[in-house]
């Protein structure tokens, strides 16, 4: 049996990952590269060199032609597609660039959506309500009456920790975000990646995180960019 | 579970379009049941027309057209039958009622009967509905008519208006009547739905009285006038009736005298079951109403295109809520059900409300409809033939919402939890 600590939160080896379409194909090749448990990592590139779908295939909704993907010990290339939505739902909390939230749920009910699908699904409704509640409370969206608005009617500041909230909320051990502070201006910023880091302590959680803002990228463990560990071959058929 | 409660959730936020959408669908099923309604209602009545009455006898013919003359009062008898074999009908051991019928004048447009008083009692329509009098009562005097309701009501009849018959059929008089001999309205009848409404009855012995000195076929003139008091102390036996309607002790005989007319010696005469004469007939026009209720189908199957469409065109705006979903781990299938549960709720409160909206109209439109038409229409939320069309519908609806759901099935496969452009 291997000490717990000893397995990597992300490892991949020898990934290969291809995907085409009428409008163009593009394809991905990475060799090997680790993330430790606990680690917060800056994911950095140029635009479409296969950040997102790196993302992607670490939550397991792509699959990969060849090679592993392993995630806290888990080979997701062995899961089938339904054990991966699973394993997501438990492990992974996601956040987006922007429109993370679903416009007609409220606040609350867009954080209670991630336990709706993980191992707390089975909770009682209130049990669910007041997990997310404190962990609203915990980043700042603490007025009740906040908590009934439609989410589409926050400022993309307050969306963007709602999503926090939501990627946090059922503790997962890995939190993936995807440019979360790419639409905020330089005040939220600062703002957001402080809440960001305090959660991810608190949880003891490892964060992985894709950013184009190299102020942003130095204040994470290690910055981590793709150019480094992929041989990337692009193929433009047309178009973007 | 959570995916119902997210699809009506996203339906009550797009609600000015889900609402659309049941509008329609709710529009094609009232019409649909409506269609059949009045198919069901067409046919009860149809097959209805007369009731109580075992056999029908005429000169020898084709079974409709037996049935034609001598219930609908289409079209002619190629030729009569002689008193002398009414007679015989008459004193035949299974026969309990006979009443004659005699046709060949008209009023105004309408056929005139020549029948007797017991035609008044024996006459069913409708499972075993007697007729009966809006005002007056059947035949005092041999100078007195009962008419339907329609032909009190298109002309305008009461008790005691005057009447003249026209010889022969035709819409157009053609100058012939027996105006010599004008008829007093003794008696209105209820509306019944059946040809009865649009028939002027007289008396057996009043069709011989008019046609007293008509034997060549054209009015009398001279001599063979005769006044319609002369024609009163003559003899106004019936010679000859146009079809009789016989009813019989009991139903097992039904077959040993229509083997009995059929065989009829001394006239070509034959006999006929109405309930099997009036299958054959609706066979012909049963195909109308085939073809109503396959056009309200088509109707059904628009509205579920407009579904398919209206949920189709909003997949690319939601594609991000599908992405969304993906990443706190719903599955493809999840986003399939999440589709189909919403375009499965569509059609089934479209289905819910048309029923129940069928049957608002019907509870408030029935008395109408009955009035305008005759047509009456049973008050049923809905019937087993309905609910198994309903079940139809349903089934149908889950098949065209599969088309959505299936294509946000392959997008969000492709998409995962970026959109690919």
């Amino acid at each position: 049996m291997p000490m717990a600590d000893a397995v990597p939160a992300i490892s991949i080896a020898d990934l290969s990952f291809q995907f085409s379409n009428n409008t163009r194909s593009f394809s991905l090749k990475i060799s090997s590269f680790k993330i430790e448990k606990g680690e917060r990592v800056a994911l950095v590139g140029p635009s479409g060199s296969g950040k997102s779908t790196l993302l992607g295939l670490i939550c397991g909704v792509l699959s990969p032609l060849d090679g592993s993907v392993c995630v806290l010990g888990h080979h997701l290339e062995k899961m089938s597609g339904r054990e991966r939505d699973r394993f997501r739902a438990n492990t992974i909390g996601v956040i987006f660039q922007q429109f993370n939230l679903l416009p007609y749920l409220s606040v609350l009910d867009n954080v209670v959506l991630a336990l709706e699908f993980s191992k707390h699904r089975h909770l009682s409704i209130s049990n669910k309500q007041s997990k997310a509640e404190k962990l609203l409370t915990f980043l700042g969206l603490g007025e009740a009456e906040m908590r009934h608005q439609k989410a589409s009617q926050l400022s993309v500041g307050q969306q963007q920790r709602v999503a926090a909230a939501r990627a946090f909320v059922g503790e997962p051990p890995l939190i993936i975000a995807d440019e979360p502070t790419s639409a905020l201006d330089q005040d939220r910023q600062a703002e957001f990646l402080e809440t960001l880091f305090s959660q991810q302590k608190a949880n003891d959680a490892t964060l992985l995180m894709v950013t184009h803002d190299l102020t942003v990228a130095k204040q994470f463990d290690r910055v981590l960019d793709l150019r480094d560990i992929c041989d990337l071959s692009k193929n433009q058929v047309a178009g973007s | 579970m959570i995916v119902l409660r997210l699809a009506l959730r996203s339906l009550r936020n797009r609600w000015v379009t889900a609402i659309l959408t049941v509008l329609s669908i709710t529009l094609s099923v009232v019409m649909l049941l409506g269609v059949e309604k009045i198919r069901a209602g067409t046919k009860s009545s149809f097959l209805n027309t007369i009731a109580g009455t075992d056999l029908i006898v005429g000169a020898r013919a084709g079974d409709v057209q037996l049935l034609l003359y001598s219930v609908f009062r289409i079209g002619d008898a190629t030729a009569n039958i002689t008193w002398k074999t009414v007679e015989d009908i008459k004193s035949r051991p299974e026969v309990k009622w006979v009443v004659p019928i005699s046709l060949g004048d008209s009023h105004r447009g309408f056929r005139v009967m020549g029948t007797s008083r017991e035609y008044f009692e024996h006459y069913r329509y409708r499972r075993n509905r007697p007729l009966e009098f809006a005002s007056g009562e059947p035949f005092n005097n041999l100078y007195e008519a009962v008419v339907g309701s329609t032909v009190a009501n298109e002309l305008g009849y009461k008790v005691g208006s005057e009447i003249v018959v026209a010889h022969g059929t035709g819409r157009v008089s053609f100058g012939e009547d027996h105006k010599d001999k004008p008829f007093r309205v003794g008696g209105i009848l209820k509306q019944t739905g059946t040809p009865v409404d649009r028939t002027v009855h007289l008396k057996m012995q009043a069709i011989e009285a008019i046609h007293i000195g008509w034997e060549k076929g054209s009015a009398p003139r001279g001599d063979n006038v005769r006044s319609a008091e002369q024609v009163q102390q003559l003899d106004l036996n019936p010679k000859s009736a146009t079809a009789l309607y016989v009813g019989l002790k009991s139903r097992m005989m039904t077959f040993s005298l229509q083997r009995w007319v059929n065989t009829y010696k001394q006239e070509a005469i034959s006999a006929i079951l109405p309930g099997v004469a009036f299958a054959q007939l609706w066979k012909i026009l049963g195909s109308v109403e085939l073809a109503l209720l396959a056009i309200s189908t088509m109707v059904v199957f628009t509205a579920f295109l407009g579904m398919i469409i209206s949920v189709l065109g909003s997949l690319n705006e939601r594609r991000r809520e599908m992405a969304i979903l993906r990443s706190v781990g719903a599955s493809p299938i999840n986003i399939f059900s999440l589709l189909l549960s919403e375009a499965v709720v569509l059609v089934l409160a479209g289905i819910c409300i048309g029923v129940f909206a069928n049957f608002i109209i019907l509870y408030f439109g029935r008395a109408m409809i009955e009035e305008w038409t005759g047509l009456a229409l049973d008050l049923t939320l809905i019937t087993s033939s309905e609910a198994k069309l309903m079940v139809g519908i349903f089934i149908g609806g889950v098949v065209a919402s599969i088309v959505p759901a299936l294509r946000a099935y392959k997008v969000t496969l492709s998409d995962g939890l970026t959109i690919q452009t």
